[in-house]
């Protein structure tokens, strides 16, 4: 009994300690607060030294797919650390299996009405979810251009001014790019590099039922029947200028890749009666040894798989010669995120050219910065970089298609009824 | 006063509990699926996702699969439960490691039997590797599709893996309960072994067993994960499918996985009542 009341009056006088010293902290704050500007009601009229001084203290809550280890380990260590030492921000990372889980939170959000002190700061975002949160106007902006370390980066670029053919408008920082390569088992296969002969490699007796593709809308599938349909149905120009308002002739347009498709589907893995659901599903297929292919956005992927044991050690990348489809990673701020200034911050020191030598060198992405733009130093570590027989060159991604815009779930559908259901 | 609303107080906070989560989820799943849903625009109330998804053929396939995946393992699991459980109740030497093995994966989760599924059954996986080994299969690719395959063997393996100890356990249960006085009478009034468990053990333990085995049909229609993870990318279970639609990015296809979800829901509870019915007739009619 006694031992119960001591640990009573214990628990009380702590509970008191604790919600004295709450008033002190406030009085910061607010004495802050009325020494500055906030982003919530000021922005864009603010300095980014008022954007640091209110990202004083806050902590970020950044939702991020969680899916790769050397991602999370630059995200949540690297960029956190850095934002703690110099601007006092720090990250609370939210692992997300896909992006479309924190759009639902935020689109939930929206729907219930919470406009401020929503619980999503950043995003890593790109293509239709941005989309998504853009068409009802649930993002914040426009701030890419405040940005200090936006200055090494080509803000006329496509990459910058637009993200699978919408107009980005600053409401979405670029913090990275990202280039399909295929992957294949050299002591297995040993594929021509451009597509027409691809394809008939793939239906050769030394590649027959090695090969397939993660069935769209994943992503990655999608990237890889896109980069099909410009080479068999003329080029990336033709497709851009189009829009959703086209279905009729996209069906007709497109007639070419469905017969490819169809064409080689007796000759993939299980006789393309089923298809992996990701890449995830591919490399553990890679890894069973049920396929000698398979293929990915991350450039770095090809060493960490072998590294992991998940890749026989004779895995090789390589690029088609017509080039293959790219896209960009970038960073979204919630229009209800009550951490904004903390975000932009984030946003910002991932653009610095340490950081995006350290995407490039160990994280395994390609840059956002133009590096001729970077201080003499970065310079001569981006010109360093050197990674073994396993992976394509780093400079020679210099053919990169652009993503299908919002003909995208169309060609994506299309798939389905053309070769999946046919 | 008070005793004349206890029941209802005490009542009250379950009550609350399922109002609020599953009536007003419900409320707003049935709204979306009636295309409302005025952030995306869609302000006019219609029928429009019911009538895409019902004319469309890949809906339809994905019901038939459901089905049958539903059917075919409620069934299955059933039927070797009882089986298991008659030889279970006899006394012999280990019977109770036998009842403890039988019963050793009712705490593991399904999830984790799917992952064991690929590990056996893919054609790179241990079983396949097996074979190679000892010459049966040359290539991957010979051994049989098991997973990721049209019959959804791999789906219906994994549900009868996991639902025949729960069955099971429901008819040990009853078995021990009845005890060995109604078949010894059977036995000294002439029956031989198949009359007795015909007409006396199994109208005794098929009220029991019936009613857990419609737990079982709701769950493997409505289940999620296990389809997910083992099934084919076309057709698609129905769950798989409405998460699919609701996790498009395109906002339009919101209302049609709403619908795809209405339906499971409608479809379960419409035959767990045919279910019902017919299981009533069954007891009764013996």
């Amino acid at each position: 009994m006694n031992k119960s009341l001591l640990l009573i009056s214990l628990f009380t006088l702590l509970t008191l300690i604790v919600v004295a010293c709450q008033p002190q902290t406030v009085e910061v704050v607010v004495t802050n607060t009325l020494a500055s500007k906030k982003v919530a009601s000021d922005w864009p009229n603010m300095t980014w030294e008022e954007v640091l001084a209110e990202a004083n203290g806050q902590t970020v809550n950044w939702f991020h797919w969680g899916g790769s280890g050397t991602w999370n380990n630059f995200m949540d260590v690297v960029i956190h650390e850095q934002a703690l030492a110099c601007c006092n921000v720090s990250i609370n990372p939210v692992h997300v299996n896909d992006t479309v889980e924190a759009i639902n939170k935020v689109l939930g959000e929206a729907e219930a009405g919470r406009t401020e002190d929503g619980s999503v700061d950043l995003i890593w975002i790109n293509a239709e979810n941005f989309i998504t949160l853009r068409q009802p106007d649930l993002l914040f902006g426009s701030y890419t251009d405040a940005l200090p370390n936006v200055q090494y980066v080509d803000t006329e670029s496509s990459y910058y001014n637009f993200d699978t053919g919408w107009p980005i408008n600053g409401y979405e920082s670029l913090w990275g790019t990202s280039q399909m390569v295929i992957e294949y088992d050299s002591a297995k296969v040993n594929p021509p590099t451009n597509i027409d002969d691809f394809m008939e490699y793939i239906c050769s007796d030394e590649a027959r039922g090695k090969f397939t593709y993660p069935a769209p809308p994943d992503f990655t599938g999608t990237g890889f029947i896109t980069g099909l349909l410009y080479h068999y149905t003329g080029e990336s120009d033709f497709w851009l200028g189009r829009s959703s308002q086209i279905i009729g002739p996209f069906e007709d347009q497109s007639l070419a890749l469905w017969e490819v498709l169809n064409e080689i589907e007796p000759c993939l893995w299980r006789e393309g009666e089923t298809y992996p659901n990701d890449v995830v599903e591919l490399r553990e297929l890679v890894k069973n040894g049920e396929v000698a292919f398979a293929m990915t956005f991350g450039y770095g992927n090809v060493d960490v798989m072998i590294e992991d044991g998940v890749y026989p050690e004779t895995m090789r990348q390589m690029m088609f010669d017509e080039g293959t489809v790219a896209n960009a990673h970038y960073q979204a701020i919630p229009f209800n995120s009550p951490n904004k200034a903390g975000a932009m911050v984030i946003a910002n020191i991932l653009q610095s050219p340490d950081n995006q030598f350290a995407l490039v060198d160990t994280v395994g992405g390609l840059p956002a910065v133009v590096v001729s733009r970077l201080p003499k130093n970065a310079q001569v570590s981006f010109a360093s970089i050197e990674f073994g027989e396993t992976r394509v060159p780093f400079d020679e991604f210099t053919k990169a298609l652009p993503q299908l815009g919002d003909l995208q779930p169309i060609l994506e559908n299309a798939w389905r009824a053309n070769v999946l259901e046919n | 006063m008070y005793e004349r609303f206890r029941p209802y107080i005490l009542v009250s906070p379950a009550l609350l509990v399922i109002l609020v989560l599953f009536i007003g989820g419900l409320f707003f799943g049935l709204t979306r699926s009636f295309n409302y849903m005025p952030i995306i625009g869609l302000n006019d109330p219609n029928l429009d996702a019911y009538r895409s998804i019902f004319t469309s053929s890949g809906f339809l396939r994905s019901l038939g699969l459901t089905l049958w995946i539903a059917i075919a393992s409620t069934f299955i699991s059933m039927t070797i439960a009882i089986g298991v459980g008659l030889v279970l109740r006899e006394s012999f030497r280990g019977r109770r490691t036998s009842t403890f093995l039988f019963q050793l994966n009712l705490p593991i989760p399904h999830i984790v039997g799917a992952i064991g599924m690929l590990f056996l059954f893919t054609q790179g996986g241990f079983i396949s590797r097996i074979a190679h080994a000892i010459n049966l299969i040359e290539q991957p690719s010979e051994f049989p599709e098991l997973v990721f395959d049209p019959y959804a063997i791999g789906i219906i393996l994994e549900y009868v893996w996991k639902e025949i100890p729960f069955i099971g356990v429901v008819v040990i249960a009853i078995l021990v309960s009845i005890g060995d006085d109604y078949e010894e009478l059977a036995q000294t009034l002439g029956a031989n072994t198949w009359q007795r468990f015909r007409f006396v053990l199994l109208p005794l333990i098929l009220p029991g067993v019936l009613s857990v085995s419609v737990i079982v049909l709701a769950f493997t229609f409505g289940a999620f994960e296990i389809p997910f993870i083992l099934g084919q990318t076309f057709p698609q279970p129905l769950p798989v499918l409405a998460v699919r639609n609701y996790t498009n990015p395109d906002l339009n296809q919101r209302p049609e996985a709403m619908a795809t979800a209405i339906v499971i829901a409608a479809l379960s509870t419409v035959l767990i009542i045919i279910y019902m019915r017919l299981s009533r007739r069954i007891v009764r009619s013996d």
